[in-house]
């Protein structure tokens, strides 16, 4: 995952869940652990990328 | 920004409009105002605790130490009435303040051991200078550090209860009454201080005659009876005296100091009115909203009352009626402006929530509810002019506390009903609707009350009607009855541990791995709501039947008939029929919880128990299309019997056990599914769920509002899921929210258009509903440019709150609910 505002990188694990944007979507707000901005993330297609590779 | 009123109206910008259209006197009044409510858990700068209070309190409090509670407390309080300093805000005509200066909070050092450590570590609220400050608080917290009400119920409490209750997962709230809701008895206050003072004198004099005649062990009760009823005639000539205090300042100014000849007639006005009122019952509408406003101050120097239940419409109407309508001593108009600043007096008034309670109220500092409408005691209609002029005042001040809440029922005027539509249709949030008639049945199916007393009900909180009368209005009721309810899923599914706070909290009913089938999940559940219930019930009949030694209410007991009549606390239980609930928090989670493992572990039999319990505790990471499986299993609110009825026999088994949970008065402890913004403060103390939520979502945001977004077959389907629900014997109150369209319901056609709605809403027997309706544009305009819209306000859940005000995820959550088009 990259964050849009420090473009720091790191692993999924590494940007702790927040909370959802909408409970039946797999959008989620995740904490930057660098800068601490919301950073989104589709947790569907995150992980089909991380089985893919 | 547009530049009339008109141009106004048609770009919804209600709060520029309500700035042109409220008088001058109102204008400043409104922005003199300080918000007191906190913001993201904290207040807000420059606003500081009263210290004159605890300071003043607790000499009196250490000078009269040989006295019982009851008496001791009221010569703290009229200590405390005779000294602290007092204040006249600039174009008031409405006076009386919870606390010393107009930008403080009421600390009531003598409550909770909590606040206390809280309070002194919270340097944003000490006053200047900081280091005598300090040293103050250091000396009453290290005086009152093992004598607070709170720490000697925890202290007779079972060790383990206690370590549970405080371990902040599975309650809301503090079991005393430094912080509670009284239902006040208008009809006995309102006749006077001067009044009961004579009563409570001819009660003490008939107990001596009594005491000194022949012997018998029916007037040994008599020895404690006199000391109340001196304790509540103390109080009583201290609030008239303190009164005085105000009238002598408006005199003092008036006569030396005011040269505007209009100010100082006010001034002179408030004189006679505070000379008066509380001693005299009221003559004017001024007087009488002058004394309800002292007795709900007082009561907040007495102790920490989070709710305010009233009825203004209805107890001030004869003094409306005869100042506006008889007399024409003042015009509409005039009276409109003395409703507003009398909303105005009551936003102002702040007390120092500890930071659970303020998260869990974000943007307020208490839940002022209320209540207008409905009907009188013989069951006519009892909407008049002061009803509508409520709703006018309401979109002039435009604050989030007090709100409204409107009896609706079948008799209701059409004016009436357009005035409070106009104020849900600027944005307000409320007033909420209520149906007169199921929660009328609904107190007589609970508490028994008779029907003439049940129609005089307010909400004693958010939502629970409470009578107003002798034997019907409850003096305590405690928040900390609330159960965190969908932790009853987690600790099913753990056997009773608690995953987040890693503590064995429910019973041990079973490795969840194991269940065969739902209705052994069905039975675990049941067993930890009902263990749930149990344990918070248990505290608050403690705390309840002990309050009287640990806390006293010399002023309460004074303004309720039944506590003069008897020469008892009004927190002695005798004589009440009782009008407790628990509040449910985090409710329909459970059915829906409960719904999708059924549908996917035992009826389709696509995952495991074991997968399903893996998942919780991974909080579903990497189990992403698992968990949109488990979002998208039928969910309440879209008429769908397979998850309603699960719903229903949930709640109807918690009815059932409600039943036969008794308060100290030996009646039930009904369930009232709530959420203020607690939604979003116990998002991180409840774990993953079969819902699909994970730690950290938001829960559901009201008590039968569908999951947000989840209700996607409109607002018909919504109200049928409601409706299955028997709203007089399931529970004591459900709360519902529901988002409108502002552009769908412009004009004329838009106000048929939710008409037709409430009177489906009505036809089907639902107890409550309330509306959002602003824009997600303007909402997301006011997330990006907070400082333009401070007015904006928004439903939350029980209250009303100013959007940027509340938590970011709490405005993002209100964002995602469904915007509903009605007539679709």
């Amino acid at each position: 995952m990259k964050c849009d505002k420090c473009n720091y990188e790191g692993s999924k694990n590494e940007f702790r869940y927040l909370y959802n944007v909408q409970i039946d979507e797999s959008i989620s707000c995740r904490e930057c652990p660098k800068c601490h901005s919301f950073v989104n993330c589709d947790e569907l297609a995150e992980e089909k990328s991380r089985k893919g590779a | 920004m547009a530049i009339n009123v008109e141009e106004m109206q048609k770009k919804e910008q209600w709060w520029w409009m309500a700035e042109q259209k409220r008088s001058k006197r109102l204008d400043y009044l409104r922005k003199a105002a300080w918000k007191k409510g906190a913001v993201g858990g904290a207040y807000l700068p420059g606003i500081k605790i009263d210290l004159s209070r605890p300071v003043l309190y607790t000499q009196a409090w250490e000078e009269n130490s040989g006295d019982p509670t009851m008496l001791r407390k009221a010569k703290a309080l009229a200590h405390v009435w005779d000294n602290t300093p007092i204040f006249i805000t600039d174009h008031a005509n409405l006076v009386g303040y919870v606390g010393d200066a107009p930008n403080t909070l009421m600390w009531h050092q003598e409550g909770l051991f909590l606040t206390n450590e809280e309070i002194y570590n919270d340097r944003t609220v000490i006053p200047d200078p900081e280091e005598d400050s300090l040293q103050v608080m250091r000396d009453i917290c290290d005086y009152w550090s093992d004598k607070t009400a709170l720490g000697k119920v925890m202290e007779l409490s079972s060790p383990e209860d206690a370590v549970k209750f405080m371990s902040g997962y599975i309650a809301w709230g503090v079991p005393s009454s430094a912080l509670t809701y009284s239902t006040k008895q208008y009809d006995w206050w309102m006749r006077g201080f001067n009044y009961i003072i004579d009563e409570i004198d001819k009660n003490i004099a008939k107990a001596e005659e009594e005491m000194n005649g022949i012997p018998s062990p029916e007037i040994l009760g008599n020895y404690d009876k006199i000391k109340n009823w001196e304790g509540m005639k103390i109080v009583l000539e201290a609030g008239i005296r303190w009164a005085g205090r105000y009238a002598r300042l408006a005199r003092i100014e008036a006569e030396n100091f005011e040269t505007d000849p209009r100010r100082k007639e006010e001034l002179l006005r408030i004189a006679e009115t505070c000379e008066r009122v509380p001693a005299n019952p009221p003559r004017n509408l001024q007087e009488s909203l002058q004394f309800e406003h002292f007795v709900q101050v007082m009561a907040r120097y007495e102790a920490g009352e989070a709710a305010w239940p009233a009825r203004p419409d209805y107890w001030h109407f004869p003094y409306y009626d005869k100042d506006v309508n008889q007399t024409k001593r003042i015009t509409k108009e005039e009276a409109t402006e003395l409703v507003g600043e009398f909303m105005i007096r009551a936003y102002e008034v702040g007390i120092y929530f500890i930071s659970f309670i303020r998260e869990a109220l974000q943007g307020i500092t208490g839940t002022w509810v209320w209540t207008i409408g409905g009907v009188k005691p013989d069951g006519s209609d009892a909407c008049n002019e002061l009803t509508e002029v409520f709703c006018q005042a309401a979109r002039l001040v435009r604050v989030a506390n007090p709100t409204l809440s409107f009896r609706y029922h079948s008799m209701v005027p059409d004016s009436t009903l357009r005035e409070v539509f106009e104020c849900i249709r600027q944005g307000l949030g409320y007033p909420n609707i209520r149906h007169d008639p199921v929660l009328i049945a609904n107190m007589m199916h609970w508490h028994k009350h008779p029907i003439e007393e049940a129609r005089t009900w307010v909400n004693q909180a958010c939502m629970s009607p409470c009578p107003t009368t002798k034997h019907g209005a409850q003096p305590f009721r405690m928040a900390s009855a609330t159960v965190i309810t969908c932790k009853a899923i987690e600790y099913a599914l753990h056997d009773g541990m608690d995953p987040v706070a890693q503590m064995q909290i429910g019973p041990q009913t079973g490795d969840a791995r194991k269940f065969k089938t739902y209705e052994e999940l069905y039975e675990a559940w049941y067993i930890q709501i009902k263990y749930l219930m149990d344990l918070l019930v248990r505290f608050v009949n403690l705390a309840r039947i002990k309050d009287p030694e640990f806390y006293g209410r010399p002023f309460l007991s004074g303004i309720y008939e039944r506590a003069v009549e008897q020469g008892t606390d009004v927190c002695n239980p005798k004589g009440e029929r009782g009008n407790c609930w628990t509040t449910f928090f985090g409710w329909i989670e459970n059915g829906d919880s409960l719904a999708a493992v059924k549908k996917l572990v035992f009826d389709e039999k696509k995952y495991t128990m074991e997968q399903l319990i893996e998942a919780m505790d991974k909080n579903w990471e990497g189990r992403e299309e698992m968990r949109l499986d488990f979002v998208k299993a039928p969910k309440w609110g879209n008429d769908d019997d397979y998850v309603d009825q699960v719903h229903v026999r949930a709640m109807r088994d918690v009815a059932k056990h409600s039943m036969e949970m008794k308060d100290p008065t030996g009646n039930p402890w009904p369930p009232l599914p709530e959420m203020v913004s607690a939604n979003i403060s116990y998002s991180s103390k409840v774990g993953a769920l079969p819902n699909g939520r994970r730690l950290g979502d938001p829960l559901y945001d009201g008590g039968l509002s569908p999951g947000t977004g989840l209700d996607k077959k409109g607002p018909t389907a919504v109200l049928r899921s409601a409706s299955k629900i028997n709203h007089i014997t399931d529970g004591r109150a459900f709360l519902l929210n529901q988002r409108l369209s502002p552009v769908q319901l412009q004009g004329e056609k838009g106000y048929q258009l939710w008409r037709d709605y409430i009177k489906t809403w009505f036809d089907l027997g639902i107890d409550h509903v309330q509306f959002n309706m602003v824009n997600n544009e303007t909402l997301r305009s006011a997330q990006k440019d907070p400082e333009k819209y401070n007015e904006l306000i928004v439903r939350v859940a029980g209250y009303s709150a100013h959007f940027v005000d509340i938590s970011r995820k709490t405005q993002d959550h209100i964002i995602q609910r469904t915007i509903q088009e009605l007539g679709c």
